[in-house]
């Protein structure tokens, strides 16, 4: 588990986080996403240990990386946005580097690098270069890099940008396989279609600020429906308003959207009660709400409360 | 045994059939250039021919190439791997130190091996002495080049051709001077009134420089992974220098122009070198606003442990510095009448200090702090190089006193008006302060 308490980190003349808290479950795939400058990969560079926050605690497994950094580097994973490779080595001698500087022992060296490669699809790529890699294949390379030490907690910044869609599909699967094999991973990234493909909970950043920080519906115990009117009605918002069964409420005077039980019979209650108070209902469905529109939903809330949640 | 990977890496992309071939190709034509126009000798041709391809393969290409260790990580964005492995900080020191100049090592090895068996001296102690200094220099300026890198990353992680031309220039400066034993003039050493030979006075020379540019280096990278550092090493460092330049004084009457027959020269050696450390470590450490908040805010709180690993080296140096100036006056003869301009050049010269650290603040606690530090150098320039010729220019000389800290006028004037300047700098600084807290 990772848990995150009172971060604060400032740059010359900025807040790049302003008193972040938050935990991450273990097991999850969890999306950090935020408009440019939200503080996205300062936030992954605090997680890494490879930057000091002004203040706050971050505790990975229990273990407090501010106080012993190097310790936590056993724990970690990290995958920058700009990252590098040494060019001139190749990708065997680049794994096999990765493994000795994350304390492998010579023994097990060949037994990782199998493992990286099968994850990864490199096998075939073993003896090349990693300056003759294509860009795809230079981020799994450096992907099975980052987990050459078979991490606990793998964070990867912007991990599928500039790839193409089919290498993009093949990260969501790995992503889920490394998950299935018990990593909690965090991944930042602007493509929202691309992080809803495996992504179980969604962390947003504005302005330094965590502004929601849930499971994504596909993961919730309950499902989204969509209620819409054929006329404005006011029993829409009283009776959805009151009721504890239902969250994530977006209501209008003809149109709702909320977080509601999986149970048809309590479904059918709800229906029954709307229909009973006259509202005119002409669409009651259920919604599959993806990244892309929690993330707009979470954003405009956010902006019509004008404060942090 | 498993080898340290960052010397392994660096085999890996170094070392090459093809590379360790060449090499002596190389070397050995033009070794073997010079046996032949030295009428098949092997003697004062080779030796020199040897000693200058040492020079150029250790020195200049091996120094360029530890200086460049770290900065192409950064450039290539692979150092925050390194920094996020389970490599020890002496695991990478040694390993970029050692392992980035691997291959200029191979050739100057070839190098020294030529000029020991041409060597001209007779005593076979002797060479093997010199051929010590001369690898120990090489180590001296890639541990200089390596750790001036390491504290330009601390302030600004990029980097531009000409800051690795001067980290190669400061290795060479550092370490040149002590190749100067191939020439072997048979110069004595009078340090702490004890004669030593040159060869064994810069033999145990670049030793102790040698560990401490590898200590400091040490040091950086474990900055660099997010360790702790005391102030201890420093503090050892700093006391090192001063007792290092206190012996070249030891029984003589005077340090430089600055003849001081009421004090001991050796404890003003000392002193001054101190003082030195303090605008060196000015210039090398970071300023910035943040940085210095953060430490404000540890001596506020009362966490003198994190204060002292977080605080600047220079501000750590004051104390040593005003030690060595009290000592300087209470070693003073008092029953010199000289007594008051030391009192005077010490006081002065503390004052003056603290201005100038005044001015370098007041440059980083500015909003654009791009080109702070070479704002305080043009400061520096003005206030103890232009400034005092124009008033010497206008016959004015006694004016100088409010840049210089004079010793032959009135001890009570020198010491007010750098008295003055530092309460005015000292204003400024806190009102900036101020102002960019507020902000």
């Amino acid at each position: 588990m990772i848990n995150v308490k009172n971060l604060i980190f400032d740059y010359p003349g900025t807040r790049a986080l302003d008193d972040v808290s938050f935990t991450i479950r273990e097991g999850s795939i969890t999306a950090l996403v935020g408009p440019n400058g939200a503080g996205k990969t300062t936030l992954l560079r605090c997680l890494a240990a490879l930057e000091e926050p002004v203040s706050g605690c971050i505790l990975m497994n229990g273990t407090d990386i501010l106080a012993d950094p190097r310790a936590t580097h056993r724990l970690i994973g990290y995958l920058s946005d700009f990252f590098g490779l040494y060019e001139d080595l190749t990708v065997r001698q680049c794994l096999r580097y990765a493994a000795m500087s994350h304390g492998i022992p010579d023994d097990r060296h060949e037994q990782v690098i199998a493992w990286c490669v099968e994850q990864l699809e490199l096998a075939d790529r073993l003896e090349m270069k990693a300056g003759s890699l294509s860009r795809g294949q230079r981020q799994r390379l450096a992907i099975a890099q980052a987990i050459v030490h078979e991490p606990k907690f793998l964070l990867l910044d912007e991990p599928a940008s500039g790839l193409d869609p089919e290498a993009r599909h093949s990260l969501a699967v790995l992503f889920r396989r490394l998950r299935d094999n018990g990593m909690t991973l965090l991944v930042s990234s602007h493509i929202l279609s691309e992080l809803e493909e495996y992504s179980t909970d969604m962390l947003v950043l504005r302005s330094g600020r965590i502004i929601e920080h849930a499971p994504l519906a596909g993961n919730r115990p309950g499902t989204f429906l969509e209620i819409k009117l054929a006329s404005p009605h006011g029993s829409l918002r009283d009776v959805l308003a009151v009721r504890d069964n239902v969250a994530d409420l977006c209501v209008s005077d003809d149109q709702a959207t909320f977080s509601f039980s999986i149970d048809p019979a309590e479904q059918y209650r709800l229906l029954k009660e709307l229909l009973d108070r006259g509202a005119p209902i002409c669409s009651f469905s259920e919604q599959r709400q993806n990244l892309q529109e929690a993330y707009l939903k979470t954003v405009k809330n956010e902006g019509m409360q004008g404060g942090v949640k | 045994m498993s080898v340290n990977p960052e010397f392994r890496r660096n085999l890996w992309l170094e070392i090459s059939p093809f590379r360790l071939i060449s090499m002596p190709v190389v070397l050995g034509a033009v070794i073997y250039l010079a046996y032949v126009t030295d009428d098949n000798q092997m003697a004062k041709g080779v030796s020199s021919v040897s000693a200058g391809l040492f020079f150029l393969i250790s020195m200049v290409w091996g120094t360029k190439l530890a200086s460049e260790s770290i900065m192409n990580e950064i450039r290539d964005h692979t150092w925050d791997g390194q920094r996020m492995s389970v490599i020890t900080p002496w695991q990478l020191t040694w390993g970029k130190l050692f392992g980035s100049t691997v291959y200029t090592w191979y050739g100057a090895l070839i190098c020294i091996c030529f000029f020991g068996l041409s060597a001209t001296v007779c005593n076979p102690g002797n060479i093997l002495k010199t051929m010590l200094v001369l690898m120990l220099s090489a180590v001296l300026a890639h541990a200089v080049s390596l750790l001036a890198s390491l504290m330009s990353i601390q302030k600004g992680r990029k980097f531009n051709k000409s800051q690795t031309a001067a980290m190669l220039i400061l290795g060479i400066v550092v370490a040149g001077p002590f190749m100067n034993i191939v020439f072997d003039s048979g110069t004595t050493f009078r340090w702490f009134s004890e004669n030593y030979s040159e060869i064994d006075f810069l033999l145990g020379s670049v030793l102790a420089y040698a560990f401490w540019a590898i200590a400091g280096v040490y040091r950086m990278i474990r900055l660099e992974l997010q360790m702790k550092n005391g102030p201890w090493l420093w503090f050892c460092f700093v006391l090192f220098m001063m007792l290092y330049g206190a012996g070249f004084f030891h029984g003589s009457q005077q340090v430089g122009s600055y003849a001081m027959p009421a004090s001991s020269p050796a404890f003003f050696a000392a002193y001054c070198i101190s003082l030195g450390a303090i605008y060196v470590m000015a210039f090398a450490e970071r300023k910035d606003l943040l940085s210095l908040q953060a430490v404000v805010r540890l001596g506020s709180a009362g966490n003198w442990r994190r204060f002292l690993e977080r605080a600047p080296r220079w501000i750590l140096t004051l104390p040593i510095t005003v030690s060595a100036g009290i000592a300087v006056l209470i070693t003073a003869d008092t029953a010199n009448s000289d007594a008051n301009r030391n009192i005077a050049f010490v006081v002065a010269s503390l004052l003056f200090m603290s201005r100038d650290m005044g001015i370098m603040l007041f440059c980083n606690l500015g909003k654009n702090t791009r080109r702070a530090d070479m704002l305080f150098v043009l400061y520096l320039v003005l206030l103890y190089g232009i400034f005092p010729a124009i008033l010497s220019a206008m016959k004015v000389d006694n004016a100088t006193l409010l840049f210089w800290p004079r010793v032959d006028l009135h001890p009570v004037l020198v010491c007010v008006a750098a008295l003055l300047e530092s309460l005015a700098m000292a204003t400024l600084v806190v009102l900036r302060w101020k102002k960019r807290i507020a902000e």
